[in-house]
């Protein structure tokens, strides 16, 4: 069996690729987290089927990770700041997202064959427009979170192409459904409808997604890995829906009456093109919105945890 | 420094005079593009210039360069702290210019690498940190490194930016984090793309031998003016854009009047091949030095810029053209001494 590492373990696609690696054995799976108390509690629940190490991507990381010989690596691992926190949080993406990337690239050195690099949507110039956002749009990221990633992108290609290594880079949409910890949209807005809240709307609700279910993303990571995708692919649902539609959704699934309250303002639609990634790739995110929804319910109401089933 | 032509040194005066009475303070002012910054801005001035830089003035250059009253401090712009400190003997509001760099030829992603790309980003972020809302304007002197992978025949502004080597990286780190600043805290930035930037003191001011044995033009001057052979590679027919660092400073002046916002291509706008820059180098030294060709080694590279952007929205147009640009920086190596 080959030897993969897999970076941020412990996040939300990051625990949910390493599931599915575990599932399909064919790696002998390295997981790296950023704390001691995060990669205590990955030992329990994969019990020891993965090596599991604690390190700081921008330190100097351990012999466990310089020393050994990863066939592949999927780089999970990043700083993810809201916008509003841009001002304070610049020198932590600067030291996860980008000298991160670097010191594991470094780390790496020429033994790796295959690194998939989990990208973002945040790296495109995102201009108010109709269409979707395909591969080849402009790369501008409004914010030094995207910005960070699309350096982080810039470096994989530069190292791979000096090692000969193949990369592939994926450009997820927001992933969602069982997992999901950080304070976005679609968390808060459960947490109202579990609450019988109304949930508020802004731009009417008119705005236009294609979050990814999580489980689909981890796919696509696996995917790739199996049949050596190289290249940029947007990783994004098949449904296209409007945050209005999501709002329901939720209200709905929690059955507690919440009401979605549409106020006015402006909207704009932010969807990936998935054709290349369908196409060329192979990859169909095609979990219907209603089916993640639930999913995302069942985890959120329950104790079971999430690794349980590991 | 004759040789530069005259509309070109009245432009720098007449653009620093409408600028005098604003406050400025800029990072890097002993490397040779900021000594050139330094100088024009200097060519008028009310409100003062201070100078932040890691390396002293070189004692061998300061009794060649102008009478200066910029105030100067030596700081290691990376130390957070020590930028903090200095903070409170700055003006109010002030124009920035960060022109301090560390140069680099590194390609490979190793620890030395990580190294630089800190700098690169430790440097802008004390800067925020410590500056934040006293930037009323500022202007970052980027690299053509940005880019990378030379493809189309002419670069402009809007091509994708995939940098090869570690100083560019570098560069794109300082261009993000000063384009997250300037929203975050309100304040417009410029981010000039320089070319393959020339001029006068650029034989001394590299910190290291090879640094300054590396830079082809002075290494060209030197062997003219020993009437020894220019030896090229590849038949000399590579193609390289040199701006003179008193165009840079040009747009420099110009991107702060106008509070300009975004990136700048700023080259000469004229490709020309190295065998013609050492045809020159020759008629800058009234030499009789041989240009040996020798067969080529790698790759060969050639480089075009658009400069349609700058002369648009900055009203930028180079006014020094090659032979006079190297004909001043001949003359002041004599002057100063060839140190390599």
């Amino acid at each position: 069996m080959s030897e993969l590492l897999l970076t941020g373990a412990s996040g939300h696609l990051g625990s949910a690729v390493l599931k599915k690696l575990l599932h399909a054995g064919r790696y002998e799976v390295t997981a790296l987290v950023h704390s001691a108390t995060s990669a205590e509690r990955l030992r329990k629940l994969t019990g020891g089927a993965a090596r599991v190490v604690a390190a700081d991507l921008a330190s100097e990381l351990p012999a466990a990770i310089r020393e050994a010989n990863f066939a592949a690596v999927v780089h999970s691992g990043a700083y993810v700041a809201k916008v509003a926190d841009e001002d304070r949080a610049r020198a932590q993406l600067y030291a996860t997202n980008v000298r991160g990337t670097a010191n594991l690239l470094a780390a790496l050195g020429a033994r790796t064959e295959h690194v998939v690099y989990i990208s973002s949507l945040a790296v495109y110039a995102q201009a108010a427009s109709d269409r979707a956002i395909s591969e080849s749009a402009d790369c501008e990221p409004p914010t030094f979170y995207g910005a960070s990633k699309l350096i982080g992108e810039r470096m994989a290609q530069m190292h791979c192409d000096a090692v000969g290594a193949g990369l592939t880079i994926l450009r997820t949409h927001s992933v969602y459904g069982p997992g999901e910890t950080q304070a976005r949209a679609l968390p808060t807005f459960f947490k109202h409808a579990l609450d019988g809240e109304p949930i508020y709307l802004s731009g009417m609700g008119r705005a236009k997604r294609n979050y990814v279910f999580v489980s689909d993303a981890a796919d696509a990571v696996l995917h790739c890995l199996a049949a050596r995708k190289l290249g940029v692919a947007n990783v994004a649902g098949e449904q296209v829906f409007s945050l209005a539609e999501l709002a329901h959704e939720v209200a709905g699934a929690c059955g507690r009456g919440s009401a979605v309250c549409q106020l006015p303002g402006s909207s704009r639609d932010l969807v990936l093109d998935t054709t290349h990634a369908r196409e060329a790739f192979g990859i169909a995110c095609t979990t219907s919105l209603a089916q993640g929804i639930a999913a995302q319910r069942d985890w959120l109401t329950s104790e079971r945890d999430f690794y349980e089933l590991l | 420094m004759a040789a530069v032509p005259h509309d070109a040194r009245s432009t720098l005066s007449q653009l620093a005079g409408e600028l005098a009475a604003v406050p400025i303070v800029l990072t890097g002012g002993t490397g040779f593009v900021g000594l050139a910054l330094v100088d024009a801005v200097m060519r008028a001035r009310s409100a003062p210039l201070h100078v932040l830089d890691l390396h002293p003035q070189k004692p061998e250059l300061a009794r060649h360069l102008p009478r200066q009253e910029a105030h100067f401090h030596r700081v290691d712009l990376t130390d957070r702290a020590a930028v903090s400190e200095l903070a409170r003997y700055l003006p109010e509001r002030f124009a920035l210019v960060h022109a301090a760099s560390l140069v680099s030829t590194r390609s490979q992603l190793d620890q030395g690498a990580i190294r630089e790309l800190d700098v690169s980003a430790a440097m802008v972020l004390s800067l925020l940190d410590a500056f934040g809302s006293r930037i009323a304007a500022a202007c970052f002197m980027s690299s053509i490194e940005v880019y990378g992978k030379l493809d189309p025949p002419a670069i402009d502004e809007r091509c994708p930016t995939e940098p090869t080597r570690i100083y560019g990286v570098g560069k794109l780190i300082a261009e993000a984090l000063f384009e997250s600043g300037a929203r975050t805290l309100g304040f417009p930035i410029s981010m000039l793309r320089l070319s393959h930037v020339y001029g006068r003191f650029e034989h001394i001011t590299s910190p290291t031998h090879e640094m300054r044995a590396g830079r082809a033009i002075p290494s060209f001057l030197r062997n003219a003016m020993h009437d020894r052979p220019i030896v090229l590679n590849g038949g000399g027919e590579d193609l390289r854009d040199y701006v003179h660092v008193d165009d840079v400073a040009q747009a420099m002046l110009r991107a702060l009047l106008r509070a300009s916002r975004g990136a700048y291509l700023i080259a000469s706008g004229h490709s020309v091949s190295m065998r013609e820059v050492a045809e020159s180098c020759v008629r800058a030294c009234e030499s009789q030095s041989a240009i040996q060709l020798q067969p080529r080694k790698g790759e060969r590279v050639d480089y075009a810029f658009s400069i349609d952007k700058a002369r648009r929205e900055l009203e930028y147009a180079p006014l020094v053209s090659l032979d006079a640009g190297l004909a001043d920086e001949a003359q002041v190596m004599k002057q100063v001494g060839l140190h390599v």
